[in-house]
């Protein structure tokens, strides 16, 4: 990976795709962590079943133990793996800058191929799943609102370099980054909606953020302004596909983090695992809009 | 095939046979071998009672649907159930009468109401039609005998008892999560029609929510309506409904069901006696807002009033399964201010019962939290490594209704098993005031 400064425009374009490669692993690696915390606890105090759990068991009626080692199996392959791609590029960046052997950096390379295409598949999977069970608001819309959380890795498969390269082709690096667009707009128009059909949550997301700042919010006044919020990330979705505007991803990432962490502000630090599986619904639109950025620079 | 019909253990014949050399001693000791395998499937469920009828004759028991033949009968109870009540029933076709034939045991009622409310189920498929007669100005603790009636085809005579407005003992069934097994619900509600049977003490159902999988879907509330029909015993007493909401119960179709208005949100409070204060919450609307204002404001009024306080939800503030819900930042310090004598959870599909619970630990004047769900739905294995589950808490996976009865010394709590059989006690002193 080529880390020096920029001499041309190859030089540019490499260094655009490590920014988006590097923030994608991150950003899947979070993502991998949240899930591995949800599902198998790693400590906490509480941990929940999947809705592939549910499917097995209650839909499906598989023994409970399969389907809890189901269930498990794919939590854990799902840690393990989004962790790896983070690891295994920055062990093998580490290994050949030692050894100066470019065979150990692809040997390792070829790895991050099966390791993102597992995560996409079990996130494609746990997204299915729950928006086949249902049992929460706006379930149906399930495969909308959670679009970031599938592209990360999806993305990251498809960018993933071939053997012999170090990078992503200009046209697969402009194909991945479309994809970005469309799920972070697609993750706006799901939450978009969910603010304007008054998301029990996220009414309780904004009193608890108001009651944190001592500031005494009605419901009413906090379901006009989710109503508000609701028009705004919809029109973010809609600006996202038809504009270039690095002003307005980066406005989505930073949204988009408020409105995970805000489910730390009303359920406690024990629910901090929230703010990483969510990684994609900040991540996604920081990366478009570093993307731009930096294609401007160039 | 000369063993064909001579039991169990038929297929084993002419392997013995082939065993004939083998000494006594051996044979003995496959004996003791079968019996230790056969032995622990059967211990636990001989001293439970059987069943009395299969799945297909109770599927038999419930009515076919014809024109405006009255079927899916059933009461609710939202309001004041010593004077209040709303009795409903469906049809297949519109109609254009829909009358109720009420007519107290007493004698000093007896008349012929028009429907209040009538419509079409939302909801595709097959259309079904509401009709709510509601009740009022009912006597205390009196038996009323009720017939449906929609352009003059008539059901049965049915009866159901009001609550009592003297402080006396009642009792209560709860049970949540009568989705997914249908087979299942049809046992637990027969289940809960002998004890009606039984115990003629109990009031009523209070359902703790997720009645069926898709609460947008007819075709499931059909079902489920249908089979709660069986919870009538077979003298005709119908069993009222206290309905919860549960996450699997979104759309219009719960408040068309139960006669809530149109929006309501289904949070409200039922006094059983004057004594007995039952408060149901709903877990699926916004819990910091208006309900924790109302609940706190409930809670003031009917601490002080009545001996016991109990409420209802359905996604567990201390589950035996999965994360806590917003009930337990929003409504556990409320009732573990106003000290709140029970709570009933649904949603985890088990049995548990937890520990007396206050502040996040362990205290001999906390609250105890039942339920999680076994009217149909399959059951799963709780965690009990959790905490609040260790004895003198519990929790296993077994279909489950639970049985609480308010007297004036003690709270007493049984949760019953689809054999009928006692699964967990517990009983409960009053607080002190």
């Amino acid at each position: 990976m080529a880390t020096t400064a920029p001499a041309n425009s190859d030089d540019y374009a490499c260094r655009t795709y490590s920014v988006v490669a590097w923030t994608l692993r991150v950003a899947v690696a979070l993502q991998a962590i949240g899930v591995g915390l949800q599902r198998l606890g790693l400590g906490l105090e509480w941990e929940d079943d999947s809705a592939v759990f549910g499917l097995l068991l209650y839909d499906w009626r598989w023994p409970e133990e399969v389907a809890q080692r189901v269930d498990d199996l794919g939590a854990w392959l799902y840690f393990a793996c989004g962790v790896s791609l983070l690891i295994i590029p920055a062990a093998g960046g580490i290994l050949r800058a030692i050894t100066g052997h470019g065979g150990v950096w692809f040997s390792v390379w070829i790895w991050l191929l099966p390791l993102s295409l597992t995560v996409a598949v079990w996130q494609a999977v746990l997204t299915t799943a729950d928006w086949y069970r249902g049992g929460f608001f706006m379930s149906e819309w399930a495969l909308i609102s959670e679009a970031a959380r599938f592209a990360l890795p999806l993305v990251l498969f498809v960018l993933t370099p071939l053997p012999g390269s170090n990078t992503a082709s200009p046209a697969r690096l402009a194909g991945g980054i479309w994809l970005l667009r469309i799920a972070a707009a697609m993750t706006f128009v799901g939450h978009g909606l969910n603010s304007l059909y008054l998301n029990p949550k996220f009414v309780d997301f904004l009193l608890a953020a108001a009651a944190h700042i001592s500031w005494d919010l009605s419901q009413s006044t906090a379901e006009t302004v989710l109503r508000a919020i609701g028009v705004v990330d919809l029109a973010a979705a809609a600006v996202m596909m038809l504009k270039r505007w690095r002003i307005i991803a980066f406005y989505m990432a930073l949204w988009a983090l408020i409105a995970a962490t805000a489910r730390l502000v009303h359920s406690g630090p024990e629910s901090h695992f929230e703010l990483l599986i969510r990684s994609g619904n900040y991540c996604v639109p920081l990366i478009v809009g570093l993307f731009w950025h930096l294609s401007r620079r160039k | 095939m000369p063993y064909r019909h001579c039991g169990p253990t038929c297929h084993q014949r002419p392997l013995l046979q082939k065993l004939n050399g083998f000494s006594i001693a051996v044979r003995l000791v496959m004996a003791v071998a079968f019996c230790l395998t056969v032995w622990p499937r059967h211990s636990a469920a001989d001293e439970a009672e059987t069943p009395l009828e299969t799945d297909k004759q109770l599927i038999a028991k419930i009515t076919k649907p014809a024109g405006t033949l009255p079927i899916h009968w059933r009461v609710t109870w939202r309001e004041d159930p010593a004077t209040k009540a709303v009795v409903s029933w469906n049809t297949i076709e519109e109609g254009g009468v829909h009358r109720l034939h009420l007519r107290s045991e007493d004698g000093s009622r007896k008349e012929i109401l028009n429907c209040q409310r009538n419509g079409r189920c939302t909801g595709g498929g097959h259309p079904l039609f509401y009709h709510h007669a509601r009740l009022s100005e009912l006597k205390p603790a009196t038996k009323y005998f009720v017939q449906m009636e929609s352009d003059g085809k008539k059901s049965a005579e049915f009866w159901f008892l009001t609550a009592p407005a003297a402080d006396k003992s009642v009792q209560l069934l709860f049970g949540g999560d009568s989705r997914s097994g249908h087979t299942q619900r049809r046992f637990m509600n027969r289940r809960m029609a002998r004890l009606l049977k039984e115990l003629p003490g109990i009031l009523a159902l209070a359902h703790g929510g997720d009645y069926i999988v898709d609460g947008r879907r007819l075709d499931q509330w059909w079902l489920w309506m249908a089979d709660h029909e069986l919870t009538v015993t077979d003298d005709g007493r119908l069993l009222p409904v206290i309905p919860a909401r549960g996450n699997h119960d979104p759309g219009p179709l719960f408040n068309e069901i139960f006669d809530f208005p149109p929006d309501d949100l289904n949070y409200y409070a039922v006094g059983l006696t004057p004594q007995v204060r039952w408060i149901t919450l709903n877990t699926e609307t916004s819990m910091a807002g208006d309900q924790k204002e109302w609940l706190q404001a409930e809670l003031a009024t009917a601490r002080p009033e009545h001996r016991w306080v109990a409420a209802q939800y359905h996604r567990p503030a201390w589950p035996a399964v999965k994360r806590p819900s917003s009930a337990l930042q929003h409504c556990v310090p409320l009732f573990e201010q106003y000290n709140i004598d029970l709570v009933c959870e649904a949603d985890g599909h088990n049995l548990k019962r937890t520990v007396p619970i206050r502040a996040g630990k362990q205290d001999p004047t906390g609250i105890v939290y039942i339920g999680e769900g076994g009217l149909g739905v399959g059951q799963r294995q709780p965690k009990t490594d959790r905490w609040f589950l260790q004895k003198p808490g519990m929790a296993i996976p077994a279909h489950n209704v639970q049985l609480l009865t308010f007297s004036k010394d003690r709270l007493h709590y049984k949760a019953i098993g689809m054999d009928g059989a006692t699964l967990d006690e517990h009983a409960f002193s009053p607080r002190e005031k």
